[in-house]
């Protein structure tokens, strides 16, 4: 890790103590926030039609209002031959990754959720959700939903976006 | 039958065209393997529209349309997740292009490289390579930058560390990477001069040595508020300054006039009934500024705070030296980015990236001239290429 990398794995534990927990862009440990948000709005809400039949969009990883999507922007996987948890055949998961906060109505209760690209193929094109609370420009990386974070795969060639729960989130102080 | 028209037919024969007699005025022999060149000296409406093919990312092009007929008039392949093109304000007769590649179209080895094409040709006259380190992002015209001699490019990395890398375009050299620790995006502010916007509400900048290795950084600060009214991450150059808007309709000043970057005190652009009406800044470049008129270009539209990038719906023009606002331009349809060019008819470019259109109207007529269809797939940013030299004035204060 050069000097640029611990700064920057300072900044985000630095930012990730000081977002608050409804802003849903906050960061993992060291690992970095970001995004690969394409494309964005209005192309987004178009897409956002689309998706399965589920009676409960909250509930359907594969529709833009699935509670584990508070914090996407980018092609569901569930849309490319992977799932909400896993990467499409032939792709690889990018090992950095930008987590939200959000909450599963069914109990109420709050989940870190995990949004790792899956890389190496060409852009899926399916599915696009974008949900932009709590969105900052770029000079705000782990904040911004308008950076590829494909990077940290062996090729930043952006496919498409999980969604993996990690556990509950600390409950809010008193 | 002469042995010139013999050879005719047999050319014809094998392009599949029908017969003509030689000698017919109306039907010249036509020669083939002809390729056009531009004009030396580019038309100041010419306007570029870069595509970062957002559905298929590595297929990034650009595309050079004369604004004032509507023609297309030449294209370039720029590789994976391109942002915009560079162009010098010394003209050298050629531009400057970041670009990223992998030796299997999606995977393999990765390349990245600065492309320097010839103005006339759009050829490639060389290629200078950089650390695979360039940015992906949706486009920005600043994820590089070029200081104002022309001679340094800067290209931005994230790795996620951030760094610029080094260009020296004249020696087609590779100079060295900087750390921008914190900080993102590169803007130009003097010959020698670039700054970046900084996550906490600073600007980095970094000078540069005549032979482009650093010379200094200084960090200027609490420009902005980062989680409150935070500035837009692209601006409009005025002179030596650049001009920002801000979430809730502020115009930030960052003034380079003194050889020193300086934050101004922001002032408003909107009224107070304007915000209550939810007019807020839009787009990947949502501000243009024409220099010799001293206004700056606005695109706006309504809604909540979390719809800052959203498309533009309205162009709002201010007068700089007095701060008013001069006239407002509806627009066609709704755009992610605009350009003004900076000669005394200047034109307003529009860039609809939904539809893949090209809007133009007139800039200070406000009045619409064209819409130039098909320029690309998911087209985001415009660029009229040969902007004037930058006046040696100070902004308004």
């Amino acid at each position: 890790m050069n000097r640029f990398d611990r700064w920057f794995a300072h900044a985000s534990r630095h930012v990730a103590r000081h977002t608050s927990r409804r802003s849903f862009l906050t960061l993992l440990g060291a690992s970095l926030a970001g995004v690969s948000g394409f494309p964005v709005l209005p192309v987004a809400r178009a897409a956002e039609q689309r998706g399965s039949a589920a009676a409960d969009p909250v509930q359907d990883p594969n529709h833009c209002e699935y509670w584990r999507n508070c914090g996407m922007d980018g092609f569901l996987c569930g849309c490319c031959g992977g799932s909400s948890t896993s990467c499409p055949p032939g792709t690889e998961m990018a090992k950095t990754t930008w987590i939200g906060t959000c909450r599963d109505p069914s109990d109420g209760r709050d989940y870190i959720i995990a949004y790792n690209d899956c890389c190496g193929m060409s852009t899926c094109n399916r599915c696009m959700c974008g949900r932009h609370e709590g969105d900052r420009p770029i000079y705000y990386p782990a904040k911004s939903n308008n950076v590829n974070w494909c990077a940290s795969a062996s090729t930043n060639v952006y496919h498409c976006t999980t969604t993996l729960l990690l556990g509950l989130s600390e409950p809010e102080p008193p | 039958m002469p042995v010139r028209v013999g050879l005719g037919w047999c050319v014809m024969l094998l392009l599949g065209a029908g017969p003509v007699a030689a000698g017919d005025a109306l039907h010249q022999e036509d020669i083939i393997g002809k390729v056009k060149r531009l004009p030396s000296a580019p038309a100041p409406h010419w306007i570029w529209v870069n595509d970062a093919a957002l559905s298929s990312m590595p297929d990034g092009r650009a595309m050079l349309v004369d604004g004032d007929t509507g023609t297309v008039l030449g294209m370039l392949g720029t590789g994976y997740s391109f942002a915009a093109l560079t162009h010098a304000l010394v003209p050298r007769g050629e531009f400057y292009s970041a670009e990223t590649y992998y030796s299997r179209h999606t995977r393999g080895a990765r390349t990245d490289i600065v492309t320097i094409r010839d103005a006339e040709t759009l050829a490639v006259r060389a290629e200078v390579p950089l650390p695979p380190k360039r940015a992906s992002t949706i486009p920005r015209l600043n994820d590089a930058a070029i200081t104002d001699d022309g001679r340094f490019m800067a290209v931005f990395n994230l790795t996620p560390a951030t760094s610029l890398s080094i260009v020296d375009v004249e020696a087609r050299r590779f100079v060295g990477e900087i750390g921008i620790p914190g900080c993102s995006l590169v803007f130009p502010a003097g010959p020698r001069a670039l700054f970046s916007l900084c996550f906490n509400g600073e600007a980095l900048v970094t000078e540069l040595r005549d032979d482009g290795a650093l010379a200094r950084q200084y960090r200027v600060e609490k420009i902005f508020d980062a989680e409150g009214d935070f500035i837009a991450d692209n601006g409009a150059r005025h002179g030596d300054a650049w001009l920002f808007p801000s979430l809730d309709g502020n115009l930030y000043t960052l003034d380079f006039s003194s050889g020193v970057l300086k934050a101004l005190p922001p002032w408003p652009l909107l009224a107070p009934e304007e915000v209550r009406a939810g007019w807020r800044m839009s787009g990947f470049q949502g501000v243009a500024a024409h220099d010799r008129r001293h206004e700056l270009y606005f695109l706006v539209h309504q809604g909540t705070p979390d719809t800052y990038k959203d498309f533009g719906t309205e162009v709002w023009v201010y007068e700089l030296a007095h701060r008013t606002a001069v006239r407002r331009i509806a627009l066609r349809h709704p755009a992610v980015s605009i350009a003004v060019s900076a000669d005394d008819d200047p034109m307003l470019g529009a860039v609809s990236m939904d539809t893949a259109e090209l809007h133009l109207y007139g800039a200070v007529t406000g009045r619409h001239l064209r819409t130039v269809a098909e320029v690309g797939v998911t087209s985001t940013l415009l660029q009229f290429p040969w902007r004037d030299t930058p006046e040696k004035t100070s902004p308004e204060r």
